[in-house]
């Protein structure tokens, strides 16, 4: 593991303690807590500056000793400020704090810290030549270390030029001023040095911009010059106005030059270079450099060009991972050469899948490339075959060069031999937050499968693994190539914001405080993830609204309330997020924070309409509507998709000051935050199980704001010493080795009689899977050969690896079983087969073949009005055999109220025909529920309801219909492969299913399509609905409702 | 050449934390000899390198006008006047009767015209009788006025209370200087000496010091006011010595003697 930062700053004691008390200022400062005004050691700035150009002037210093100091030198000087008020005080203060931060390789600091910096020239080149062009200088190298946008890099060009075409007018005059001719000539001296560090800019600037500088993309040897030149000329002057920045200016460029994109990418592929052309010209967020952990990984350790089979990225939270897999996929495609192929990438949500698509669709769309998503549902529905399986360019759209979609979906796709031929070859498959593999679920065992089939099946496939938090990356590149393997890990407390956790209590109770208001809560910080910020006290957090009405004896009393005092006073200093336990909870806590008196928050208009789109999709009784005016938002599982996705934006883009919500927020969150507070550790969707550490850090890990000068808070609220006691353990947590899931599973091997095999396990969700996993190999390898195979087949995965390593006679019994278990499912290959196109076990298929051929008259299934009219049998016999197999059982039992077949069909047959959610909700969901109202636990439920049912009958057509769907006419067929998506949905034509697809919310789809024979792809739709504007919603749906759909839309699609 | 001053002083005194002694020197004629040799070769030292015309061909190509700059940096190096050999008379002094080390050579490197170096004549390292080693900043004076105190210890703006006062109390005035030192001490083999001064620094010791050079007889008003005033200025932990040298030679005569050589 490689250390970008290490804990101390320094050798000096002095300065190690001045830093710490630094540190200590920048949060007290950022709670509100007194002691932010302590005074500042002169001497210690003074030495921690002293000590870094020592490091940066001793050629054997190391980079890592050098960092160091300008890192302590840096927060010294930022504490510091100015010297004078003056703008040439300001501007020399600017400049020198920020190129220490770029000496740190801490950008991200510099950025901020030049956020508010006025970068335009404001003196007046008449009286004050050099003072003139000290000011033109310095402030375009500090475009060129903000790089906020292009004319911040830009701007060195036209400044110097401005500043050659000025010279000819006052140099002359202003150097006949000086009667004295010694200072006479080192006025001359140091305005040379300027030209030249002007120069120095300009050239940086275009080699930032355009990759090259006067034709030549040697700026390092450029620039170097410069240098020479300039510190020979004020090595004469020795005003120091210059010369200590010049000697700082020097490394910053060189780091400017080392982490920027034009210098990762030179040499690499042509697309790879147009891709970094389109991150630089872009308008919005504009990228010319990288973060130190991806100049690591792509540059220094040669990721940009890697052809490593299997590469493990192992970094923190927030630290860039995306851009790197971008690039690979990049390289990937461009491997492929004349070659048909494509590039899978797996996120484990919906919510990730969604935002990782806009990424990379907004990126990529300008070189040529499609990405497209698929939808988490188990089955293909028309809209997706006609982007897996384009047959008309127009309609289809042209073929997919990037899949991005669950782990499952893809399991799913793999499987299907007639698909993946269409699609070409799999050159690379990029597992995001990759850690999953070791989770308990069974969903765990579900990706170390597919990626461990994938590595046998495809053999042109690579592995892009990304994930924070694991100890054994390198073990883990190796699972997949023992050989050509790679990994790039960065220590886990590599981030880019100061950040702060600890724990929150009430304060202590005086004497006489019945009914008293506290005005405040206590903060007692524990951890921080540099190392650095060094608290012992407890704080005060003051600020507490009375309005919330919250006295002693209530914030004593409940987390709840002291987790919304704390987020109501933490809310002053940026967007927060409250975690909250249950979704009763987010309401609560958020109706309480609407009490508080708020400051004035931009984008009243865009909370305007996610309010109206929340009474369009919720009912206009929802409270959602009110708290957003306030605000004030809710997240949770009890929302329909694109509502959640657009208060994640409306939070992303600070138009909330608080966001209450349940840990579905950490699952997709993927936006920095300014402070989080967890009013527990323990979610109710856990049963009694604290937060797991990669869900933890993965939503704390975002916390700071990455575009301006801030520490980030997290706080755990406990109430009692026995919940802070646990909060304290919970934060001492540490990464772990990533471990099989299979590992845990073959321990129940033991529990099996001897004459008994896998099947007797099968119905576990875990062991569902590896039975499909054996019976899909058992397929490809065939039943002869797969008796002398299946121990290597076994060794493909990560856990069987693991398992030899540590308890091989356990390994050896799974051989065994596994053995057993293929040869007896191989005397039926017909139901080895459907395993493949269900995604349910060969038991589940067998016992589902048998139930379907017990019931009567099941043709309504091919004919979707019939199915769907309210009074098919065939559905109601249907969902009463799928709550028989164990995969979609639970699910149907929880989301269809109960274990009835019947009252599922009903359910469904209402939502796909367009059924409101309130009426849906009052219907289904009247009181069911003490904890959650029934409007939220009908999208709840009906949200995976729809999933799983979808799924069920996708399967029940292959198990039952296969051959006669196959030998429908096209019309007909197409009717029938919808049915899963119309149950997916809740929408009931192909016309509307494209809108769905293409990411338009159910009540707008309902209303937009009404002709259900229009034949439509979501491709076809996207590119409609982006070319029609505002009016095609308008029309179908009023002037205010079709705005506010549209702006919604635009808000979902676009990155 | 030593330098050319008795060993025990004509006068001293202390006022709290300042104290300050007076030499007078062992006679005109050494002192002529020492101006032609020692202070000379140190007033008139010059850098190595002195050539820009190849750095104004690159301007040049760089679209920038060069004729006037060029004109200024060829203009040969301006007379020397007696506050400069007053100057060098100091430092060769402190260099060889207190320790003093590597002082920067105030003539050949600092701009006093601009401002924009802090006011500092004196800036280097001190070696203490202990080993111990200190940055050393310090204020010279040289007068040739009849009257004592001389007005350049009292003056408001630049006389040397208000200098050394700026520099024991201003943090950044010290700042500005080592930034200098910085760059001066990698090419001067001083590496070790900056080192140890660092460490020093680090427990916030350093040296200060003021030097006034007098053509007249010693007269303890020169300086028993300013050690007064400075005693009350400077912050109490600082120890602060003056020093009063008698060179014997009228000011205006200095530069008679310290030619060129």
């Amino acid at each position: 593991m490689t250390s970008v930062m290490s804990k101390s700053p320094s050798t000096y004691p002095s300065v190690e303690q001045a830093y710490a008390q630094a540190m200590r200022k920048r949060v007290l400062a950022a709670l509100g807590a007194p002691g932010a005004d302590a005074p500042l050691d002169e001497y210690a700035t003074l030495l921690a500056e002293l000590v870094t150009w020592d490091a940066l002037g001793n050629s054997v210093a190391d980079a890592t000793k050098y960092k160091q100091a300008a890192r302590a030198a840096f927060t010294l000087l930022r504490d510091a400020g100015p010297e004078g008020a003056d703008r040439a005080n300001e501007v020399a203060w600017w400049l020198r704090t920020s190129c220490l931060a770029v000496i740190a390789d801490l950008p991200q600091e510099a950025k901020k810290l030049l956020e508010a910096a006025e970068l335009s020239v404001k003196g007046e080149p008449g009286a004050q030549w050099l003072d003139f062009t000290r000011e033109t200088v310095w402030t375009s190298w500090l475009g060129l270390v903000r790089q906020r946008s292009l004319s911040d890099v830009e701007s060195a060009q036209g400044a110097v030029e401005r500043l050659r075409t000025l010279q000819r007018t006052h140099e002359a005059v202003f150097l006949k001023r000086f009667e004295d001719q010694r200072a006479a000539r080192d006025v001359a001296l140091e305005l040379m040095a300027l030209y030249f560090l002007g120069t120095a800019a300009e050239k940086l600037s275009q080699y930032l911009i355009k990759g090259t500088a006067d034709g030549g993309a040697d700026i390092g040897a450029q620039l170097d010059m410069y240098f020479d030149r300039i510190m020979h000329a004020l090595d004469r002057v020795l005003g120091g106005a210059d010369l200590d920045i010049a000697l700082l200016l020097r490394p910053a460029a060189q780091n400017l030059i080392d982490s920027s994109l034009r210098a990762a990418t030179r040499g690499a592929n042509s697309l790879t270079r147009k891709f970094a052309e389109v991150l630089i010209e872009r308008d919005v967020r504009p990228l010319f450099q990288l973060l130190p952990p991806q100049r690591m990984a792509l540059r220094e350790q040669g990721l940009i060009a890697s052809a490593h089979r299997s590469v493990v990225v192992n970094f923190p939270t927030s630290s860039g991972k995306t851009l790197l897999a971008q690039f690979s996929v990049l390289q990937a495609l461009n491997d492929l050469g004349q070659e048909r192929g494509w590039v899978a990438y797996v996120a484990p949500t919906r919510a990730l899948v969604n935002q990782v698509t806009k990424r990379l669709r907004g990126d990529f769309e300008s070189l040529g490339k499609r990405v497209e998503r698929l939808s988490p549902a188990l089955e293909f529905d028309t809209g997706e075959l006609s982007a897996l399986a384009p047959v008309d360019r127009d309609v289809d759209g042209p073929p997919v060069d990037v899949l991005i979609c669950t782990p499952e979906k893809l399991d799913l796709l793999m499987r299907r031999e007639d698909l993946c031929k269409q699609l070409g070859r799999l050159a690379l498959v990029v597992v995001d937050e990759a850690h999953g593999i070791g989770g308990k679920s069974d969903r765990a065992i579900k990706l170390e499968l597919l990626l461990s089939m994938i590595n046998r099946e495809h053999e042109g496939a690579r592995f892009l693994l990304l994930t924070p938090f694991i100890k054994n990356a390198k073990r883990v590149a190796e699972w997949l190539d023992q050989k050509n393997s790679r990994d790039y890990s960065i220590g886990a407390d590599w981030v880019p914001n100061d950040r702060i956790v600890g724990i929150l209590s009430p304060p202590e109770k005086p004497p006489k405080s019945r009914g008293v208001k506290p005005d405040h809560v206590l903060f007692e910080p524990k951890v921080t993830p540099k190392h650095t910020l060094h608290i012992d006290d407890v704080l005060k957090l003051e600020g507490v609204a009375p309005e919330l009405g919250f006295t002693y004896a209530k914030l004593h009393a409940s987390l709840s309330n002291l987790s919304t005092a704390a987020s109501q006073v933490l809310s002053r200093r940026g967007p927060t997020v409250l975690l909250c336990r249950t979704v009763k909870q987010t309401w609560n806590c958020a109706a309480d924070l609407t009490q508080a008196a708020w400051p004035e928050l931009d984008g009243a208009e865009d909370r305007a309409t996610i309010a109206r789109f929340a009474s369009y999709e919720l009912g206009a009784s929802a409270p959602l509507a009110n708290l957003l005016e306030h605000g004030v938002g809710v997240h949770h599982a009890g929302l329909p998709e694109e509502l959640a996705q657009s208060i994640e934006w409306l939070f992303e883009n600070r138009r909330l000051h608080a966001l209450c919500a349940t840990t579905t927020l950490a699952q997709g969150v993927n936006f920095p935050i300014a402070n989080l507070v967890l009013s527990s550790i323990y979610p109710a969707t856990r049963d009694g199980q604290a937060m797991s550490y990669s869900d933890f850090w993965n939503i704390a890990g975002r916390v700071g704001r990455v575009d301006q000068d801030f520490v980030g808070v997290v706080a755990l609220a406990s109430t009692d010493i026995d919940t802070k006691q646990k909060c304290e353990h919970f934060l001492q947590r540490s990464m772990t080795d990533l471990v099989s899931n299979l590992v845990d599973m073959v321990g129940e091997l033991g529990s099996l009689a001897d004459d008994h095999g896998l099947e007797k396990l099968v119905w576990k969700k875990e062991w569902s899977n590896f039975s499909q996993f054996i019976a899909h190999t058992l397929r490809q390898v065939g039943v002869e050969r797969f008796a002398d195979q299946v121990e290597l087949i076994l060794r493909g995965t990560f856990g069987y690896q693991t398992l030899r390593e540590q308890n091989s006679p356990l390994a050896r019994e799974l051989l065994v079983k596994t053995r057993q278990y293929a040869n007896k499912i191989a005397s039926d290959m017909g139901a080895v087969a459907l395993v493949d196109s269900t995604g349910f076990s060969f038991e589940s298929v067998r016992s589902a073949l048998f139930e379907l051929g017990q019931v009567g008259n099941l043709d309504d299934m091919l004919d979707p009005k019939r199915l769907f009219s309210g009074k098919s049998n065939a559905l109601r016999e249907v969902m009463g055999v799928l709550l028989n197999i164990p995969e979609v059982r639970k699910e149907l039992v929880e989301d269809g109220g109960g274990g009835s077949g019947s009252r599922i069909a009903e359910m469904l047959s209402d939502w796909v025909h367009g059924m409101s959610v309130e009426s849906l909700a009052d219907r289904y969901f009247k009181n069911t529920s003490d904890d959650e109202d029934n409007v939220t636990q009908c999208v709840k439920k009906f949200r995976r309801l729809s999933m799983t049912s979808a799924w069920g009958l996708s399967s029940v057509l292959a198990m039952r219909f296969g051959k006669q769907i196959e030998a429908m006419d096209p019309f007909s067929r197409q009717a029938v492969t919808n049915i899963p998506s119309m149950v997916l949905y809740g929408v009931s034509t192909p016309g509307q299913i494209a809108l769905r697809a293409a990411g338009v919310p159910r009540n707008a789809a309902l209303a937009m399509a009404t002709d259900s024979d229009a034949p439509a792809t979501p491709y076809a739709v996207r590119k409609k609905l982006k070319e029609g504007g505002g009016k095609v919603w308008t029309a179908a749906l009023g002037q205010q409702r079709g705005a506010d759909y549209f702006r919604v839309w635009q808000i979902l699609e676009s990155e | 050449m030593t330098v050319p001053f008795q060993s025990s002083s004509v006068y001293s005194g202390v006022q709290g934390h300042v104290s300050y002694t007076a030499f007078e020197s062992t006679g005109a004629s050494a002192c002529e000899d020492w101006l032609r040799s020692a202070v000379a070769e140190r007033v008139y030292d010059k850098a190595i390198d002195d050539d820009f015309a190849g750095d104004v061909e690159v301007l040049a190509t760089d679209g920038f006008e060069t004729a006037g700059l060029q004109e200024y940096l060829d203009e040969p190096t301006q007379a020397v006047s007696y506050w400069d050999i007053g100057e060098s008379i100091a430092s060769l002094y402190l260099m060889e009767r207190q320790g003093a080390s590597h002082l920067c050579n105030p003539r050949r490197d600092l701009r006093s015209e601009q401002g924009s170096l802090p006011g500092a004549d004196i800036v280097g390292y001190q070696v203490l009788p202990g080993g111990a080693v200190v940055f050393l900043f310090g204020e010279v004076k040289a007068s040739g006025e009849a009257g004592s105190p001389p007005s350049v210890m009292a003056s408001s703006g630049s006389g040397m209370v208000v200098q050394l006062t700026r520099l024991a109390t201003k943090v950044a005035a010290r700042r500005q200087l080592l930034r200098y030192l910085k760059a001066r001490s990698d090419t001067t083999g001083a590496r070790p000496l900056w080192e140890a001064a660092m460490k020093s620094l680090g427990e916030k010791k350093y040296a200060l010091t003021g030097v006034l050079v007098r053509d007249s007889s010693p007269e303890v008003k020169d300086v028993e006011k300013a050690a007064r005033d400075l005693q009350a200025r400077v912050p109490k932990g600082q120890q602060l010595p003056l020093f009063v040298l008698h060179v014997g030679i009228k000011v205006d005569n200095w530069s008679l003697h310290c030619q060129p050589r």
